[in-house]
């Protein structure tokens, strides 16, 4: 069977969840069955990776990412350019897998959907993937024609793939999306990367840290987490915060540490490289994913398989598959603050997170995630 | 002839509220009195009220028929604040003579395993209070969730009990039947054994469509009793399994509204009250010298202190004992002793498989998780250290 699995982003050149999703997931589908064929399909990123795949770049670069998109969204004129920018790539690409033999073809996010579409429409079977939607990545104020976009993938997609319960909730309220059609598949995580770390060094003695990756958006949950944190310096001057990620809220974030009076205690990275995340988890004492909306938050689990108690909020989709964690509505500072402290004053505690947690990820392999796609993609192809 | 004791405990946990982190050091109150009174008052018209008014009806229309409670200070407690009707009730059922009072520990608590003083004195405040409100002293004695072993035995001996109730685990028992009167290890006390197959049969498998009896009928269950063959057979099930664990919609309310009817049809079967079995003679000893309870698959104590988290909690509430009982104010050991009750380490258990679907029903009445509610309980005890302190 051949697939042609379309993305804006791929693992590692740099990206979000969608593409450590996509990446993880083509290469334990590889490694279960090799039956499977892939053309992964990108924009031109100059893509260099390790990936048992087809990797076919479009000779076409996206004027904008998934990310910065987002912040220009009271902009019509970026729209425009966008949006035109978005269908020349989802055209070229459609045009280039048109002259490929493809048995399924597998759209993930708004981004690629136009292309999907359109090979739909030559009688091709298609997968939408939706890995957020417009209105988690907007903070509920989202472009009404990225929404139709969406909107008609689902309604055209012969599957429809998401990362959780509550994103297919999503899909069916939101979108009327048939729930015969919506299957959920989790994320995963690749256990053995991430513990390799477990034993290499341990913190400064006195010194707590409390971490959070992610990129600095309102629905990240960071606004929230800055507040939190000023309850918990109050009672413990020693705990620092550690911010990893960039993003467009980065000085609105530094301005508001200031303004809370913490700006000593919290450290904005910025953007950093894998070796440096890697260094994060390792020294950090708790792990934090405060997200106003986040459809599965592989963060969370990295976090565990590194060996770290992790705080998550409930409307996380990683919260429904993970039971050894602790949770909080994102909007509860208060209690947020006291759940920061509890996690770094009873040890017992963080070591029965840490290890009953350890048991539980490694049931999330992705190569659980990858067997759910060939069911999905044998059903469709009859 | 086969004795037939029917046996019920009630208990309600004193649920503690949601105490944060940033509280400690103000002593803000440490009990959930909203969420305790509804769920009281939700049980009580579910459960409590109609069974107990079934029963009454059941012990004036039945002369032969004959009902065992025991409950928990902590449930009386609760009751004549938030229902005072249950406490009428009982007393109503009282009159008829038909039952008898079971002795607990007064704060369903894992006391035996702080002090035997405290343990002592938990069970004297239960009787005292039993003594007060329905003028009857308990016989026989029941230690929180049945956990026993020979050196609980010893320790109940001293206070006088008659006889003494747990599980009828194979563990110990061999290929000895429950159904025999047993000398409780190196005591003279009578120790009863629960059957537990009988008694689950009610309890848990009642409703589940999927086990080859259902459904359960009084006249296959009374049947199942006289085939017994036993000396006395003693079933001890959670009071609340009438209306609230099983649901009036179950039938559960028919079975036991007829269950004298049909027990009354088998004339090798005779309702007894446990006092009485008293007067049977012991066949052998029974040697328990580790701890076994009726709680969870493993049936011995790793319901409250299986994990680190619960050891730790224990412990660290335990080790208040001598700083508590030195202030010599009420008030402080009453809090104490509430926060000793056994249901806070019961929310904190994190076993798996069939066993975490018992804790979370009762968990998740107050808690998302164990770790909340170690936290919470950590809270709430460093805050009561701190009282403690400045006393």
């Amino acid at each position: 069977m051949k697939v042609a699995l379309l993305t804006s982003e791929l693992y590692p050149v740099f990206s979000g969840g969608l593409g450590v999703a996509v990446y993880e997931m083509v290469r334990h589908s590889r490694r279960i069955n090799r039956d499977v064929n892939f053309i992964v399909t990108l924009p031109q990123l100059d893509w260099k990776g390790d990936l048992d795949a087809e990797v076919l770049e479009v000779p076409h670069q996206l004027a904008f990412t998934t990310y910065t998109f987002t912040r220009e969204f009271n902009r019509p004129d970026l729209d425009w350019d966008a949006a035109n920018s978005i269908k020349d790539f989802n055209t070229m690409m459609a045009q280039l897998l048109l002259t490929k033999e493809v048995d399924v073809v597998h759209a993930n996010d708004w981004m690629t959907i136009l292309g999907g579409m359109e090979l739909k429409r030559h009688g091709k079977r298609l997968v939408f993937h939706i890995h957020s939607t417009e209105y988690d990545r907007t903070n509920d104020s989202p472009r009404p024609w990225v929404v139709d976009l969406e909107r008609e993938g689902i309604h055209l997609a012969d599957a429809v793939v998401t990362t959780s319960q509550q994103m297919k909730q999503q899909l069916i309220n939101r979108y009327g999306a048939d729930p015969a059609k919506v299957h959920v598949v989790y994320n995963g995580i690749d256990v053995k990367k991430f513990r390799q770390i477990l034993h290499i060094g341990q913190n400064k003695p006195g010194e707590k840290v409390v971490l959070f990756v992610g990129r600095l958006t309102v629905q990240k949950g960071v606004w929230e987490l800055l507040h939190a944190a000023r309850l918990v310096i109050e009672k413990d001057p020693e705990v620092k915060f550690l911010i990893v990620g960039g993003g467009e809220w980065v000085k609105e974030l530094i301005k508001l540490a200031i303004d809370l009076g913490i700006q000593n205690h919290v450290i904005f990275t910025g953007r950093v490289s894998e070796d440096e995340l890697l260094a994060a988890y390792r020294i950090c004492d708790l792990f934090v994913m405060p997200s106003v909306s986040e459809p599965f938050g592989i963060v969370a689990l990295e976090a565990m398989a590194s060996g770290k108690p992790v705080l998550v909020s409930k409307t996380s989709g990683v919260s429904e598959v993970v039971q050894h964690c602790l949770t909080v509505d994102y909007w509860d500072t208060q209690l947020m603050a006291s759940k920061i402290l509890e996690a770094l004053n009873y040890p017992v505690m963080a070591h029965s997170l840490v290890r009953n947690g350890a048991h539980e990820i490694e049931k999330l392999d992705w190569a659980y995630s990858a067997r759910k796609l060939h069911q999905i993609y044998g059903r469709l192809k009859g | 002839m086969t004795n037939l004791a029917f046996c019920a405990v009630l208990h309600q946990p004193l649920r503690i509220r949601r105490y944060s982190f940033l509280e400690i050091g103000d002593h803000r109150s440490y009990f959930n009195d909203a969420l305790n009174r509804r769920l009281f008052e939700r049980i009580s018209r579910k459960s409590y009220l109609p069974t107990l008014g079934m029963l009454k009806d059941l012990a004036e229309d039945y002369k032969d028929f004959k009902i065992n409670i025991s409950f928990t200070g902590t449930f009386l407690e609760q009751a004549e604040m938030f229902e005072p009707k249950v406490i009428q009730a009982i007393k109503d059922l009282n009159d008829t003579g038909k039952l008898e009072i079971i002795a607990e520990t007064y704060y369903h608590s894992l006391a035996f395993f702080v002090s035997e003083s405290e343990f002592h004195d938990q069970i004297k405040l239960h009787t005292k209070k039993v003594n007060m409100l329905f003028g009857a002293t308990p016989k026989i004695f029941r230690n929180t969730e049945s956990l026993y072993s020979n050196s609980i035995a010893q320790s109940v001996e001293k206070l006088g009990f008659k006889g003494i109730v747990t599980e009828g685990s194979e563990k110990f028992l061999g290929w000895r039947s429950p159904g025999y009167p047993y000398l409780a290890g190196p005591t003279n006390m009578h120790l009863f054994l629960r059957n537990y197959k009988l008694s689950d049969d009610v309890a848990f498998r009642f409703s589940a469509r999927s086990w080859e009896e259902y459904p359960l009928t009084a006249d296959k269950y009374a049947h199942w009793l006289s085939s017994v063959y036993d000396p006395f057979v003693m079933i001890y099930i959670d009071f609340e399994t009438f209306g609230e664990h099983q649901w009036p919609e179950t039938g559960i309310f028919d079975f036991l509204k007829h269950l004298p009817l049909f027990v009354s049809r088998h004339s090798n079967l005779k309702w007894v009250n446990l006092g009485e079995l008293t007067q049977l003679k012991p066949v052998d000893r029974v040697d328990v010298p580790w701890f076994v309870s009726w709680a969870d698959q493993d049936r011995d104590t790793s319901a409250w202190l299986g994990n680190r988290m619960q050891q730790t909690a224990f412990e660290t509430a335990k080790a208040l004992e001598t700083p508590v009982k030195a202030t010599k104010d009420a008030h402080l050991l009453e809090t104490w002793r509430k926060l000793m009750t056994s249901d806070h380490f019961y929310y904190m258990s994190t076993k798996f498989a069939g066993d975490e679907e018992v804790h979370s029903y009762f968990r998740g009445e107050v808690y998302d998780n164990p770790y909340e509610a170690f936290a919470n309980y950590m809270n709430i005890l460093q805050d009561f250290r701190l009282e403690l302190e400045g006393n």
